[in-house]
């Protein structure tokens, strides 16, 4: 019963969350107006509303707000996925040095191009090719043990971020440092419909890879022999992850800069509710993740006139959070 | 092993060579130094420095906008040997190259990624040397190494728009020695704010009726910053009869959203010289996903670049007098009547013995994007 409560409450806690989200912001809209304006887009309603009111609704609020749900849920579900592959509680996303990567790509696409189009590409070509200069150092032979790749995403890392340095270091700081500074630190402020169209594929691709691998990942916990005699090709199962995770993070660092946190304590918090088999881990991820990145999202786009960094926000309010709920359960999950 | 203890001597020895380079250029400069006529003044920092009082040659760095006020105060750039790279910039960009093409044989060498380099600084042996008062511990090197450095604050509480050119007006003026210059230059930028403040106070402009403004400090697609309080957009308005929509709200330069901007909905946006962003490019809201067309400005037509002068006038330049008297006008065309095109030239004439062709005008008031670049 209480398991089957849950599960209705992930489904739709987004949903309603999501709803009342588009009713957040600097500029008001009467929450009638605000229903109306989204009925207006499937069924014909007389326009009482002024195109202002609808554009701050359809156009500002509400490709932020799926954006939000859509990095959210993914860079949780990644993390999830990563945590259950590497067997440790303290991997995130980025650990194989695609946020790095993908940040390194972006500072140099805004220190050349602004910040712009050319620069996603950039950024998301970066992130991908991060990941590839990991398995140059440590996944190349079949059975490499995993902590090696590990090993390699800490060099690659280490390598980007000195690179990112350099970009800030070269920079003029009149114009492109606050530029990058900002923007490393994470922001939805200028979020479109055409990220939405960019990137949104991406990460959808990236989740769903991951969904559907969700109860091979408890296989992944075995040793590796146990995991071969039961039949699964564990090398390709990691490689499968390690795309599906990389998708999801290089595309979200190229739209909305390095969010930092999310698929780092989301996963633990997923397994306080659902337990620790990843069959159940993963999707509730998604949920906990999207409902989370959308009110961090909500509170930086309305506490102030200026826009604050989503890290500031994931880190202030994610870590007293977190240490509530690791002070209550003791750390009863896994 | 043996191979080790080779490589040591060998670095060694180097280490001691440039060392020792180093310090014979040390020595060239302090005797380079003229000794024979000083005067003592005291800096920004609150730091006496003495100075010779024959100046032929200075150099300054990391306070960008200084260049044009040694011009205005002393006609000439013939005395300015090196200038920041980013200064370099905006002076080829800027009328002042044709005014002073002496602008364009001065060094940037001296100043890399934004650090001076020490050195150079010396082989390039400036009089006195310019720095930003930010930069303390720049300032104290360089006195370290024997260079006459005096510090400039670009920081100022006050609202007056024209306070840090003034300021810096006065003490170029005790530096030259000529102080009849500067002293014009402020009571003219004086008589141009308290012809603003009549006519405003006679039109009985009341709050209600001022316009609404917002300042666009730098933008693209996938930013939007405004300059609130304690910028220089915010003085400017202060002093033109504006209100900065952002002030309550923004300390400084801050990121915000278009709903925040919809939230202001300002009468007229201005838009820096540090930013490539165009009037145009808000008017056929070519930005993805910044609908601009639903905010006032942008409907009326409100929209204006910064002019870019003998420097950009969004930060106090030598121009700043006319930046007064530009953005009066556009806040209040009504009522402001004068000819901006011949208000600019008498100025250029009467202070930079420059008389600009209608197309010169044009580009002052049009700057390209180009120029926002560094």
């Amino acid at each position: 019963m209480k398991s089957k409560l849950i599960k209705i409450l992930l489904w739709t806690l987004p949903l309603i969350v999501g709803l009342l989200s588009i009713g957040v912001g600097r500029f008001e809209v009467d929450f009638i107006v605000q229903i109306k304006i989204l009925l207006s887009q499937i069924i014909p309603i007389e326009q009482t509303w002024t195109q202002m009111e609808e554009t701050v609704v359809m156009n500002v609020r509400l490709p932020r707000i799926i954006l939000a749900m859509l990095i959210g849920g993914g860079l949780s579900i990644a993390g999830a996925a990563f945590q259950g592959m590497f067997s440790n509680p303290l991997v995130s996303p980025d650990i194989l040095g695609v946020s790095a990567g993908a940040g390194f790509g972006a500072s140099i696409g805004i220190l050349f191009f602004g910040n712009s189009f050319t620069m996603q590409i950039i950024a998301l070509g970066m992130g991908m090719l991060a990941i590839g200069f990991t398995f140059l150092i440590g996944g190349v032979k079949r059975d490499m043990p995993i902590f090696m790749l590990v090993l390699a995403g800490v060099v690659t890392s280490a390598l980007f971020q000195a690179l990112i340095s350099l970009v800030k270091f070269l920079a003029d700081p009149e114009e492109k440092l606050p530029s990058i500074t900002y923007w490393l630190m994470g922001s939805l402020g200028t979020a479109s419909y055409s990220d939405l169209l960019t990137a949104g594929p991406l990460i959808v691709i990236g989740i769903l890879i991951l969904y559907v691998l969700r109860w091979r990942l408890n296989i992944l916990s075995l040793s590796e022999e146990e995991a071969k005699s039961l039949g699964v090709s564990v090398t390709k199962l990691k490689w499968m992850v390690i795309l599906g995770a990389t998708l999801i993070t290089a595309s979200a660092v190229s739209i909305a800069g390095i969010i930092g946190w999310v698929g780092l304590i989301i996963p633990h918090i997923a397994r306080m509710i659902v337990g620790s088999n990843n069959q159940y881990v993963l999707p509730a991820s998604i949920s906990i993740g999207a409902v989370y990145l959308l009110i961090i999202d909500n509170l930086s786009r309305s506490l102030t006139a200026a826009e604050i960094p989503l890290s500031i926000l994931t880190a202030i309010i994610g870590a007293p959070f977190f240490a509530i709920l690791l002070r209550k359960t003791g750390g009863g999950w896994g | 092993m043996r191979n080790t203890y080779k490589y040591l001597l060998g670095s060694a020895s180097i280490m001691l060579l440039l060392v020792g380079c180093g310090d014979s250029n040390t020595e060239v400069s302090k005797d380079l130094k003229p000794t024979a006529e000083t005067k003592m003044i005291v800096d920004e920092l609150d730091r006496e420095v003495e100075i010779p009082t024959e100046l032929n040659s200075i150099a300054m760095g990391g306070i960008l906008p200084y260049f044009s006020t040694w011009f205005i105060a002393t006609n000439s750039t013939e005395e300015i040997v090196g200038i920041h790279p980013n200064s370099y910039n905006a002076a080829s960009h800027s009328i002042l190259k044709d005014i002073s093409p002496s602008i364009l044989d001065a060094k940037t060498n001296f100043i890399e990624n934004g650090e001076v380099n020490i050195e150079e600084l010396i082989t390039l042996n400036p009089q006195v040397y310019f720095e930003i008062a930010s930069q303390e511990k720049t300032v104290e090197k360089l006195e370290e190494a024997g260079i006459t450095t005096v510090a400039l604050d670009t920081n100022t509480t006050s609202l007056n728009p024209l306070d840090t050119l003034n300021r810096w007006l006065t003490l170029t003026g005790e530096i030259t020695g000529v102080t009849d210059r500067p002293a014009e230059i402020i009571t003219v930028g004086e008589a141009n704010q308290k012809m603003i403040d009549d006519t405003l106070a006679e039109a009985d402009i009341t709050e209600e009726d001022k316009p609404r403004v917002m300042v666009l400090q730098y933008h693209s697609d996938g930013e939007i910053s405004v300059a609130g309080s304690n910028m220089h957009g915010n003085r400017w308005l202060n002093s033109t009869g504006g209100i900065d929509v952002a002030a309550d709200e923004v300390d400084g330069i801050k990121a915000v959203n278009m709903e925040q901007i919809y939230n202001w909905n300002p009468d007229i946006i201005y838009i820096t010289n540090f930013t490539e962003t165009q009037p145009e490019d808000l008017y056929n809201n070519v930005f993805e996903g910044q609908d601009w067309s639903q905010v006032k400005a942008v409907q009326e037509k409100k929209v204006y670049k910064m002019p870019l002068g003998i420097y950009r006038w969004y930060p106090p330049s030598g121009d700043a007098p006319l930046m007064l008297k530009w953005m009066a006008q556009k806040n209040y065309p009504e009522l402001f009547t004068y000819d901006m095109n011949e208000e600019i030239k008498d100025y250029y004439n009467r202070f930079y013995s420059y008389d600009l062709s209608d197309e010169q005008v044009e580009e002052i008031f049009n700057p390209s994007s180009e120029a926002a670049k560094y």
